[in-house]
């Protein structure tokens, strides 16, 4: 018996260690509030399109950052998929991939040959932004599905564009990682090590 | 036995935190959605954002002078442009209804499914009058334009269209189905009867009791009159058919906009050998009379709502001189 208990004793070491070091670094990563973000890269003066297969998978609203290089200005749009596919042509973009939890980044795929397209009219778009600073855009899953397009001006660059989900219930799920985690490694650990008392018989 | 079972329970708890469905469950992953094929281009709010800009474009290119020809292309198109081109020495003073597009406008519908052209039906009021206006966007790089303005017609209505998200539907000029006539056939009858001298002035598709008709009527008659046995008078119809739009409205009938092009042609007989002009004609035709003829080119802009039961009725109509030749 002994043994089966130092036995289970090691495994839920083992298991209460690995949750908790998911559940630290899933803390560090998403922080209190619980705030997946996701680092596009790379950037810079290709436009950048977010496709529904990233933008609608969750019923949670994604917050894009952008920030175009100094002396740039960034545009941000968004409109139907169908609309933007058509009003892109075959311009060449950078198309956001699945994001990388591991790296926290959300690599692009180059796609298109024509490199002088431009982002032709503005009346297929149902949001239009321009910013010559730091921005943000909120895409909400009512009008789904939507496709995103950022670009910078002629000339300019973008400095960087993040993607962010939040759920308050993966900072809570983190936790319940990081406690329970705690919890069988020291239970593991008191099974493994600690002395089985003996019984004292009285008579 | 204790200890097990909170080694246990410890187990289970991080299993059921951790390693259970990670990632879809947690993240709440699925498929995204598709398009709605059959659904409005857009949402009302963007049909607003849309439709006021392109009218507020509109508006200045409207309005703008004869030399402003690129502003004009790059918001107008179709009918909207012609009217633009007049000349401004057609448009008498204080008679610019035509050409006012209002700062805020009412859409009424825009186009269903994907595909291109796409357009918009709004509505505005400016000095008492309503007026339509369609916006055209022919492809998806190029911004819409104001294909269409018409005044409406004292006392006419238009019968609703399919709701903002359902999207309106386009019709083919040459669809009857279901319908007295094809918007074409509707169009057709109603430039022959209101032609001089007309075969006959009455159709069976459409009413000619609007008070345009009337008045394109009266004034025919006016004119033979006047000239007697000095002239004689013609008047003709064209229309634009490559800018004739038709849309579905909710009850199943259609709603149509067109432009003709009108002629009037005034001829001195060999009686009379000359014709004098009007204070007004001889300064536009920039002589006070005429041996062979005088022509005046209008544009007729009209507004037509075919039932899904009973005649056409032009609910919105306006006319402008555009055009003279006088020998």
């Amino acid at each position: 018996m002994t043994l089966l208990r130092r036995l289970v004793g090691v495994l839920l070491v083992l298991a209460g260690g690995a949750a908790l070091a998911l559940g630290l670094w899933f803390h560090n990563f998403l922080g209190p509030g619980g705030m997946a973000r996701f680092s596009v890269e790379p950037v810079g003066s290709t436009p950048v399109v977010i496709e529904p297969s990233v933008l609608n998978r969750t019923g949670l609203p994604v917050d894009i950052s952008v920030t175009p290089a100094a002396g740039a200005t960034a545009s941000i749009v968004v409109g139907t998929p169908s609309d933007a596919a058509a009003a892109l042509g075959d311009t060449v973009v950078d198309v956001v991939g699945p994001v990388s939890v591991r790296d926290r980044t959300a690599p692009v795929t180059r796609r298109g040959t024509d490199a002088n397209g431009e982002l032709a009219s503005v009346d297929v778009w149902r949001t239009t932004k321009t910013a010559d600073g730091p921005t943000e855009i909120s895409i909400s899953q009512a009008s789904a599905p939507e496709t995103v397009v950022i670009s910078s001006s002629a000339g300019g660059e973008l400095d960087s564009v993040t993607l962010a989900w939040t759920r308050e219930t993966w900072a809570r799920q983190t936790m319940g990682l990081i406690v329970g985690g705690a919890t069988a490694a020291v239970a593991g650990l008191a099974a493994a090590v600690w002395p089985r008392r003996r019984r004292e018989v009285t008579r | 036995m204790r200890r097990r079972a909170l080694a246990a329970t410890a187990l289970a708890s991080v299993l059921l935190a951790g390693g259970c469905g990670i990632p879809e469950k947690v993240v709440g992953l699925h498929p995204a959605p598709t398009e709605k094929a059959s659904a409005a281009v857009f949402s009302a709010t963007a049909a607003r954002q849309v439709g006021n800009r392109t009218l507020d474009v509109a508006r200045e290119a409207m309005t703008g002078d004869d030399k402003d020809v690129d502003a004009r292309k790059a918001a107008l198109v179709g009918p909207a442009l012609r009217l633009a081109e007049v000349k401004d020495k057609f448009v008498p003073e204080g008679q610019t209804d035509a050409f006012v597009v209002p700062p805020t406008s009412t859409v009424l519908g825009v186009s269903r499914g994907r595909d291109w052209p796409r357009y918009i039906l709004s509505t505005a009021q400016a000095d008492g009058v309503q007026s339509l206006y369609v916006l055209v966007q022919p492809d998806a790089k190029t911004p819409f334009k104001l294909q269409t303005t018409v005044s409406m017609q004292a006392g006419a209505s238009v019968p609703a269209l399919p709701g903002l998200a359902d999207g309106v539907e386009s019709v083919a000029v040459d669809a009857g189905a279901g319908l007295v006539a094809s918007p074409q056939k509707v169009l057709d009858a109603y430039a022959a009867a209101l032609a001089y001298p007309t075969k006959s002035r009455t159709s069976s598709v459409v009413n000619l009791e609007d008070a345009f008709a009337k008045g394109i009527l009266a004034s025919s008659a006016d004119a033979a009159d006047a000239l007697g046995k000095l002239g004689t008078f013609k008047r003709t119809h064209a229309d634009f058919a490559d800018d004739t739009l038709a849309f579905k409205l909710a009850d199943g009938g259609v709603l149509v906009f067109a432009q003709l092009g009108r002629r009037d042609l005034l001829e001195p007989t060999a009686k009379a050998k000359e014709l004098v002009l009007s204070s007004t004609l001889a300064k536009l035709a920039g002589r006070s009379k005429v041996t062979d003829h005088v022509k005046l080119d209008w544009l007729e802009t009209l507004a037509i709502v075919i039932p899904a039961s009973g005649k056409a009725t032009v609910v919105g109509a306006g006319e402008q001189l555009r055009g003279i030749d006088a020998k």
